[in-house]
């Protein structure tokens, strides 16, 4: 080795360094809007339509600015009638941006990596979800709810996601919503 | 202690002819850089205890007059090393060449750098860190007595001193202050551990030089330094390969350097690591989805006369670390069935890929620095950096259609400067003084976790160290002042948040030389910390632990004092090092539950929140080595400590438990083998309720080392084999925060092969 080559060599590491350092990837600056292109899941909207009269109540939890922060803007009470039956559809919402993304959408493109589990406390109401994904698995975007005699208690609805393990049980997988809504049947 | 190096020095002495005068001999002679095979001139020559002096001059030759006959001590200093004391038996006129070995590690030697020698204790060397290669840096730093690792999976590590970590302990790196993720607990540092050859935890006014915030402890890691290490005409290098079974990693480094001389005297260095491993397996399952790559390079080039040193240091790290699935989201009531299972919930054989989730890091590092030696007493230095850190992290994909980039991205770009003047033989001490300037920004897209910022730092430091006799004083004092400022944004509008903290901190250690063997040093000091942006303002989710995090914007700054006594004592074949220290902080910041849970749309979690206490951090910690036989040894290592909440009468939580290590060896010329054993207590003093799970039991676990240095075609080889838990035992460590979904690495056996070469060149 001789000095011209370690001196050319010298100056191309510390130019290309130099570059390097230069451009940076994304010029971000703190004062700047963070940009979330992620996806949060804000609200769960529960449309129950009365199978008798074809009239339908929605019922919603909202928490707009997502986990931590404020706490729920909106956490509505299901209210059901005695030994009627209701239709289920469950809409998921990102709230979060100036441009509504709807969440459920998604979870039916993916149905056979999603389930909907819903159980009750001291209520009685039964369950029963009506629509499959394409491995014939339960999804439960859509379900039939039995109602029984009146009381107060909770139906919880939880959203699970099983990518590549769903089995059409409860148990694998994590979950990505769960709202335990009070439940009121006069 | 490595970088200081004792001088090595040989006199000899020629007769001359002789002289009556009982008080008017001279000695006559050169100075000779031992390394560099020069004259060396701007050293001082003293007859100790008198105001006889003078200096060599450029060719190394001095004159000493007017000396009186019989046993005399000369002085010798240099400014870029650390001075040697010589004692002569003068009954004539003399003519002695001193060899002094001309090192200058960083200057070393020169003012407040000197610290108690107790090398076992605080230093990991280049024996170790070859011996433990293919660790992660913070694996490395956790074999020095003190140092545990704060873990989170296999992967992922940072160091704790003393039971304190990430915005508490600053780390160097190659002289600059490592700025990435630090408050993050699932941060690593981002520093290659093949490009480091030497680690040293700084206690006391040393570490003041660097900065006033390491309540927990100051840890500077060096690579070699080309200016003391590489000759002329020599090609140095070193090939590193590294395999091992759990995971089936693999990992080769390969570092190359010379130095140049002629027209442009040049020194370099080339390096460059690659790391991989999959899936990795604790003493029973396969963990889904914990393999890790690393890449890094590094480049150094240094241009050096007689009174200039400049440096031009720049390194890139780049990581890509898999995220156990279960660990991932979830909610409450998935952790606790998580935790309720023997077994991780997903099942997983071995694979070399990593799916997501992942996060990924990128850290580059650039420094230029001129170190200047202005007369035979002072010098300057001059050094700048910039750091660019990017984390980003990558979750699990809802659909095809999602978004597929990271969901969130950290950008950390940090300014350093630093103007650093060194004063040798002022009134027989020796001073330095600095004055440092910081510029960090710090900007994020995606999920909020802390906001983005500015944070201005500028500090003043100077330092003093004396030694009398058989004492040594130390002390330093460092002034800071911060300005932080915060963008916190809801929907569309922007608050401006501005918090200013000033604060003095100071440290003193007396040490005293007993005898050669034994040694004590008293130690007290404080330090003082500002609350970091997540201790502010972070409030979010935090989803391997399922808990809300909330930060407090009117948390006050911490501030620290620390007392200790450290000793070194020989006794025949046992060499002992021991530290006590208690620390006091006062609004000492910490995560406590706030009792009310939070509810989201994934059900309600628990809140933990900010707040400040007063607290106590005592232990000990001791290194006993055994050298029984020429060629057996047994070394024992022991690290105790306790924190308390002064406020709450309890305890303080994550704090290490109690660990003893032993190793017993064997060293022969070609062949060494020794046998580690590892026993951690569990941690019994944590307060019941605030943690979804009870500290895991006490562990055992066993390690072997062999190493075989055969030589090939005249060249010495390193092949070694490790094992670490060759029991294969199934444990947890109370330090992992996937501690509640798996456990820790099963059996793993390395095989290394290790290439040292020097090559002449022309």
């Amino acid at each position: 080795m001789n000095i011209k080559k370690i001196k050319q060599f010298s100056i191309l590491v510390i130019a290309s360094m130099a570059v390097l350092t230069a451009c940076k990837d994304t010029e971000v600056k703190p004062e700047d809007k963070p940009q979330n292109s992620t996806e949060l899941i804000t609200t769960m909207k529960l449309m129950l339509t009365d199978s008798s009269t074809g009239l339908t109540k929605t019922f919603v939890f909202r928490d707009t600015d997502g986990d931590g922060g404020s706490g729920p803007s909106t956490f509505d009470t299901i209210k059901l009638e005695a030994g009627k039956s209701y239709t289920c559809k469950v809409l998921l919402l990102d709230e979060s941006k100036s441009e509504i993304d709807t969440i459920s959408n998604e979870v039916e493109e993916e149905s056979h990596d999603h389930l909907f589990i819903y159980t009750v406390d001291n209520i009685n109401v039964r369950f029963e979800i009506t629509d499959k994904d394409k491995n014939n698995l339960p999804l439960g975007l859509i379900s039939k709810w039995r109602v029984g005699a009146p009381g107060k208690g909770k139906v919880k609805v939880t959203l699970k996601h099983q990518p590549g393990v769903k089995d059409g049980s409860a148990s694998p997988g994590e979950t990505d919503a769960e709202v335990d809504f009070n439940c009121t049947i006069l | 202690m490595k970088q200081i190096i004792a001088l090595i020095c040989i006199a000899v002495a020629y007769p001359l002819f002789g002289q009556n005068n009982n008080c008017n001999y001279s000695i006559k002679g050169v100075v000779i850089d031992s390394v560099h095979k020069t004259r060396l001139g701007l050293t001082e020559i003293e007859v100790f205890g008198t105001k006889n002096r003078t200096e060599s001059n450029d060719s190394g030759g001095f004159v000493l007059k007017n000396i009186c006959k019989g046993r005399i001590e000369l002085h010798i200093s240099h400014i870029l090393c650390e001075h040697i004391h010589l004692n002569l038996d003068l009954y004539q006129d003399t003519f002695i060449f001193i060899y002094i070995k001309h090192e200058e590690h960083n200057l070393k030697g020169i003012a407040v750098e000197g610290k108690a020698k107790s090398n076992q204790l605080n230093t990991l060397g280049i024996e170790n860190i070859r011996k433990f290669s293919g660790q992660s840096i913070s694996g490395l730093m956790q074999e020095i007595t003190g140092i545990s690792m704060l873990k989170t999976g296999f992967n992922v590590g940072k160091p704790i001193i003393n039971g304190l970590h990430s915005n508490r302990v600053i780390l160097i790196n190659n002289g600059i202050r490592q700025e990435g993720q630090n408050w993050g607990m699932e941060h690593a540092p981002e520093i290659d551990a093949f490009l480091i050859t030497e680690i040293e935890n700084i206690k006391g006014p040393a570490a003041l030089r660097y900065a006033s915030d390491g309540i927990g402890g100051v840890v500077t890691l060096k690579a070699v330094d080309f200016f003391s290490a590489y000759k002329s005409r020599a090609l140095y290098g070193e090939i590193n390969t590294i395999a091992y079974s759990n995971g089936r990693g693999r990992n080769i480094s390969g570092i190359i350097g010379s130095k140049h001389i002629g027209k442009l005297p040049l020194y370099w260095r080339l390096q460059g690591t690659y790391k991989g491993s999959g899936n990795a397996k604790t003493g029973s399952d396969y963990i889904s989805n914990t393999g890790s790559r690393e890449f890094n390079y590094s480049v150094g080039l240094g241009h050096k006369t007689k009174s200039n040193q400049i440096e031009f240091f720049f390194s890139r790290f780049y990581n890509k670390i898999g995220i156990y699935q279960g660990s991932q989201s979830g909610n409450l009531s998935d952790l606790e069935k998580a935790m309720q299972a023997q077994r991780p919930l997903i099942q997983s054989s071995y694979t070399y890929l990593i799916d997501r989730p992942y996060q990924s890091v990128r850290h580059n590092l650039m420094k230029l620095s001129d170190k200047y030696i202005i007369n035979s007493v002072n010098s300057i230095e001059l050094t700048f950096a910039i750091q660019d850190n990017h984390r980003m992290e990558y979750d699990v994909l809802r659909s095809a259609s999602s978004y597929q980039g990271p969901v969130f991205d950290y950008y950390i770009r940090t300014y350093f400067s630093e103007l650093l003047w060194k004063r040798f033989r002022f009134h027989g001490a020796e001073l330095q003084a600095g004055l440092s300037a910081n510029r960090q920004a710090n900007a994020y897209t995606g999920r909020y976790f802390i906001p983005g910022y500015y944070q201005n730092t500028w500090s003043a430091f100077t330092g003093i160290q004396k030694e009398s006799g058989k004492l040594k004083l130390e002390s330093s004092i460092r002034y800071e002042q911060k300005l932080l400022e915060t963008y916190l944004w809801k929907g569309n509008t922007m608050s401006t948040n501005n918090r200013d903290f000033k604060g003095l901190v100071y440290s003193l250690m007396l040490t005293y030389n007993i005898n050669k063997q034994t040694r004590l040093s008293f130690l007290h000091g404080s330090s003082w910390r500002p609350p970091a942006p997540n201790e502010l303002y972070s409030n979010g989710l935090h989803q391997g632990l399922a808990s809300i995090e909330i930060g407090d914007s009117n948390l006050m700054p911490e501030r620290s004092y620390h007392q200790g006594i450290e000793g070194h004592f020989k006794i025949g074949k046992i060499e002992l090092d021991a530290e006590v220290y208690t620390k006091y902080i006062k609004n000492f910041i910490n995560l406590i539950p706030s009792g009310t849970p939070v509810l989201t749309i994934r059900g309600a979690y628990p809140a933990f929140v900010y707040s400040a206490s007063d607290a106590l951090i005592s232990g000990l910690n001791v290194n006993v080595n055994y050298r029984f036989t020429k060629n057996y040894f047994i070394e024992l290592k022991a690290q105790l400590l306790n924190g308390q909440n002064l406020d709450q009468h309890n305890y303080l939580s994550q704090m290490p438990p109690y660990r003893f290590k032993m190793n017993l060896g064997t060293q022969r010329k070609k062949v060494s083998f020794s046998m580690n054993c590892n026993y951690t207590l569990r941690q019994f003093r944590y307060i019941e309720n605030t943690d979804y799970l009870p500290p895991p039991p006490a562990y055992f676990i066993l390690g072997a080392d062999l190493e075989w240095k055969p030589e090939i075609n005249g060249r010495q080889i390193f092949i070694s084999l490790n094992g670490s838990n060759i029991l294969n035992h199934n444990y947890r460590d109370y330090l992992n925060r996937m501690r509640y979904y798996y456990g820790e690495p099963g059996v793993n056996i390395y095989l290394k092969l290790r290439i040292p070469f020097e090559t002449l060149i022309n």
